[in-house]
């Protein structure tokens, strides 16, 4: 460690005659470039608690880029000048950190149309209704989908019509016998606009649903995800809840509900 | 006077040459790139499907796999409580698994739903000239209305949600489904030809 500090301190010596010399080279550079050399230089010498003016002169050069003044600064400007960078060094920090944090969040896009994403719902009200046929073994299902999983655990508000009008009721609910390995399906019959629905169709079938194990939570963990696409979600890679494709891995909520990444979506657009 | 002929000749020459490399009057150039044909088919439908840990058990699960290119599109039949679909007329190059009974005089007949986002008249204007992979499953006997477009006896097979998937480069693109979120084996094949060895029982 003391050899460390000694080499920094004579490179901080061998450095500070040179500065003004230096801050010349910097202004032909980026000012990006620039900050992120002193930013490095600074944590090195925090990192073995050296400050000196050299460090000065470095913020000072940071300031100089901005074409204030060229010539040496006073100790008490170079200080003042120092804490400018700082300050405008640390915002910097902050809201970079902030736009990593929302990232994580909402890192791809929701509600601007298939195929990026989902259809959209015409709006926070969604309503439904059983299309001909709908196995009544089913509408648990379905109602957990639209009461629990969108109404009680997002901004969506459900509410059922109990007959299906094309163009008014946003998702009948239907099914039939889908291709092999489709446990789901919906489709929107009635668009509003290119990333809008008013009508659509969401189709169960227990027959591939119902393997394995757990067929009642693998029933409405499809009615959530079918009902999650009549709102606008995809797949992506999301596999800690009801958007996950194929059989839920245990009994646990969590598989027939929405995660927050999700929720974020849904309760951002409507 | 010589010399302006000649450029006359030519450029005649040229127009008839570039004439000539177009397609006929009502045919449409196949686009190479499946992109768009992929974003339709993704705004017609929305799947939850069985996830197969492999193009392998994939292919088990399906009743033919072939590897076939878009020959034409037609309107096809309409199936209550899932739609209205077009139907594709692929011509097949390989059967990878499954009974030949199910290709008629070298082709088979693939239905895709369509939907307010996507229209037969639109699959039929993108579909794209290279190869695909087709895991199918015969749904003949579903009960339906309508033109099958297909020949009288032929055959009716649908994808599963995972199972057509492009030649695009040197790369392959699914249909329904980024097999980029499929369990792993999905993504080791290289490239096209690779996915079809997988896909072999």
């Amino acid at each position: 460690m003391l050899a460390v500090v000694q080499s920094i301190r004579r490179r901080a010596r061998e450095h500070q005659p040179r500065a003004r010399g230096r801050l010349n080279g910097r202004a032909r550079d980026g000012h990006g470039m620039q900050i992120r050399n002193s930013l490095a230089r600074f944590s090195v010498y925090r990192s073995v608690g050296y400050h000196s003016g050299s460090l000065e002169s470095e913020l000072w050069g940071s300031a100089v880029m901005w074409g204030r003044r060229t010539e040496s600064p006073t100790r008490a400007e170079g200080q003042m000048r120092a804490r400018v960078v700082l300050g405008f060094l640390c915002l910097s920090l902050a809201i970079s950190g902030s736009l990593v944090q929302t990232e994580s969040v909402a890192a791809d896009d929701f509600a601007i149309g298939p195929p990026n994403a989902g259809w959209k719902g015409d709006s926070s009200i969604h309503t439904f209704c059983w299309g001909a046929g709908f196995d009544a073994a089913l509408q648990n299902n379905a109602n957990w989908a639209m009461g629990t999983s969108l109404d009680r655990d997002t901004d969506i508000t459900d509410q059922f019509d109990v007959t299906c009008a094309e163009g008014a009721t946003d998702v009948e609910w239907l099914d039939a016998n889908l291709p092999a390995g489709t446990r789901g399906q919906y489709s929107c019959q009635v668009k509003v606009n290119a990333d809008t629905c008013n009508h659509s169709h969401v189709t169960l079938d227990p027959a591939e649903i119902n393997m394995g194990s757990l067929d009642e939570e693998d029933t409405s963990k499809t009615a959530c995800h079918e009902a999650g696409h009549s709102v606008g979600l995809i797949h992506g890679a999301a596999f800690t809840d009801c958007m996950r494709s194929g059989e839920i891995p245990n009994g646990l909520e969590e598989y027939r509900t929405y995660n927050g990444h999700h929720t974020f979506h849904i309760n951002s657009t409507y | 006077m010589i010399g302006k002929f000649a450029r006359r000749g030519t450029l005649t020459f040229l127009v008839l040459l570039v004439g000539c490399g177009q397609p006929a009057v009502g045919e449409v150039a196949q686009p190479e790139d499946p992109s768009t044909f992929v974003a339709f088919m993704q705004k017609a439908v929305s799947y939850d499907f069985t996830q197969y840990e492999s193009p392998r058990a994939l292919a088990d699960a399906a009743s033919l796999v072939v590897v076939g290119r878009i020959a034409d599109v037609r309107p096809g039949r309409t199936i209550e409580a899932i739609g209205t679909h077009a139907t594709l007329v692929v011509d097949v190059e390989q059967i990878v698994k499954g009974s030949p009974e199910g290709v008629t005089d070298g082709r088979v007949f693939v239905e895709l739903v369509t939907s307010a986002g996507s229209s037969v008249e639109q699959y039929a204007q993108t579909a794209p000239s290279g190869r695909a992979l087709y895991f199918l499953d015969d749904r003949t006997e579903i009960p339906a209305k309508g033109t099958t477009g297909a020949p009288s006896g032929a055959r009716i097979f649908a994808p599963m949600p995972p199972g057509l998937v492009f030649e695009h480069g040197a790369r392959f693109v699914g249909g329904y489904e980024d097999l980029h979120a499929m369990p792993e084996k999905w993504v080791i094949p290289a490239n096209f030809d690779d996915l079809v060895r997988a896909a072999k029982p």
